[in-house]
């Protein structure tokens, strides 16, 4: 248990259990799987013109982002800073969720032989969903954002505050760390990735802010948040898989952090 | 072990194992998930109970790797878990064939009890405080899977003629 705490050693071993493991989820999910497959046949039709009303939709906005994209990348240019990487996709689909209350995990269909590895970002259409933990040949496992091991370093989108949103539990509201009682916050603002740390691309949404309450006794106001990204619901997400298009890198070594460390 | 036997052991845990993996449908309130029965832990006590000569806490070990594996937890910590199941139905299996299914259903519930404990205090050293009095449900519904079970895998033993 230590070896597997602490270093990378049982990472392997991991992987080829976890790959051992995949039918077991495959039969776990049947019954989803099945009703999924029932409702298909009924609602195809009606999802289908829904569908393509949204893609000429899409379409016609990504027209006017890909003009405000390539004027923006003049504009850094101009500027002498690097231009933003939109970061290669792959799409996925979940195929198992982590039945053990303590810990909120989903398992993907897409694995090391797709070019997934431990750190991508995982989104879905409203927002970040979490970060890949555990890769296996098929298969990956994502830690969601709401998980009580889990950080994301966020900005505030109105008023880039730079801050750390840390999950409490599947289910729960997420709550923003060590913020100051005159932090200028209100409730609905929405927080994006702010790419610090180096391990989500920056800039896209994350949450929104649900409750702001000032404690007089204790040194920060309690902020609490809510996941934009329907962390139990979607069936489909998109792993960011370039590399290039996560935040900076790490600005100090690791020895460094260790000391000032929590 | 016969491969009738190693079978039946491997098949039943297997089958605990999805059962452990089943999810509730997106949506459902987050402390249903506590309402479900430790099955891998109730299938093994059952086979060591009855085969001890066969099933220990080696087949425990490699059943709580799996079980690891696919919940995503620490490998080892049910591993931990189920090994203690393992060492308790060796050393109690004498006494728990003359119980009634009354009296052994309480036995699981405060065998599985104490794994839970131990799985818990693994899981509170790792990430933090998790303990909550929800925790009590698993080992309760398990002594209540406990008679049902117990006549179903025994029913099958009796069928593969497994001693």
């Amino acid at each position: 248990m230590v070896a597997d705490h602490n270093s990378p050693l049982l990472r392997p071993l991991r992987s080829v259990l976890g790959t051992l493991a995949t039918p077991v989820f495959t039969v776990a999910e049947g019954p989803y799987a099945a009703l999924e497959t029932l409702s298909a046949w009924v609602f195809l039709r009606r999802e289908n013109v829904l569908l393509e009303q949204e893609v000429l939709q899409l379409s016609v906005e990504q027209l006017r982002l890909r003009a405000l994209e390539e004027e923006n990348d003049r504009l850094r240019d101009l500027l002498g800073s690097a231009g933003q990487v939109t970061g290669r996709m792959l799409y996925a689909e979940v195929v198992g969720i982590s039945p053990d209350p303590l810990r909120s995990q989903l398992l993907l269909d897409k694995g090391q032989a797709d070019g997934v590895r431990i750190g991508h970002a995982v989104l879905d259409a409203a927002g970040l969903v979490g970060q890949v933990v555990e890769v296996g040949s098929l298969t990956c496992r994502v830690l969601l954002v709401d998980d009580l091991a889990h950080a994301t370093p966020v900005l505030v989108a109105r008023n880039d505050l730079r801050l750390v949103l840390r999950g409490t539990g599947e289910g729960r509201p997420l709550e923003l760390q060590h913020v100051p009682d005159t932090a200028d916050l209100r409730r609905g603002d929405v927080l994006i990735t702010s790419g610090l740390g180096g391990r989500f691309p920056p800039g896209y949404p994350v949450a929104e802010i649900t409750e702001i309450a000032d404690d007089p006794a204790g040194p920060f106001a309690a902020v609490t948040a809510r996941p934009l990204a329907q962390l139990t619901r979607s069936r489909h997400m998109v792993i960011v898989t370039d590399e290039d298009a996560v935040g900076p890198p790490r600005p100090f070594a690791s020895g460094f952090e260790r000391e000032s460390g929590p | 072990m016969s491969v009738r036997t190693f079978v039946a052991v491997w098949g039943t845990l297997l089958v605990a194992l999805v059962l452990t993996v089943l999810h509730l449908p997106p949506g459902a309130a987050a402390w249903l998930a506590w309402v479900r029965p430790d099955w891998v832990a109730v299938i093994l006590l059952y086979w060591v109970m009855a085969v001890p000569q066969q099933v220990g806490m080696g087949t425990a070990w490699l059943a709580g790797l799996l079980v690891d594996s696919v919940t995503g937890s620490l490998l080892g910590q049910h591993a931990l878990a189920l090994v203690f199941i393992a060492w308790a139905g060796l050393s109690l299996y004498q006494r728990l064939r003359m119980y009634s299914l009354l009296q052994q259903s309480s036995i699981v519930f405060a065998t599985v009890l104490v794994a839970h404990c131990l799985d818990l205090w693994v899981e509170s050293l790792l990430r933090g405080n998790a303990w909550t009095p929800l925790v009590l449900l698993p080992p309760l519904l398990s002594a209540m899977l406990w008679p049902p079970l117990f006549v179903a895998l025994r029913a099958l033993r009796r069928r593969l003629q497994i001693a």
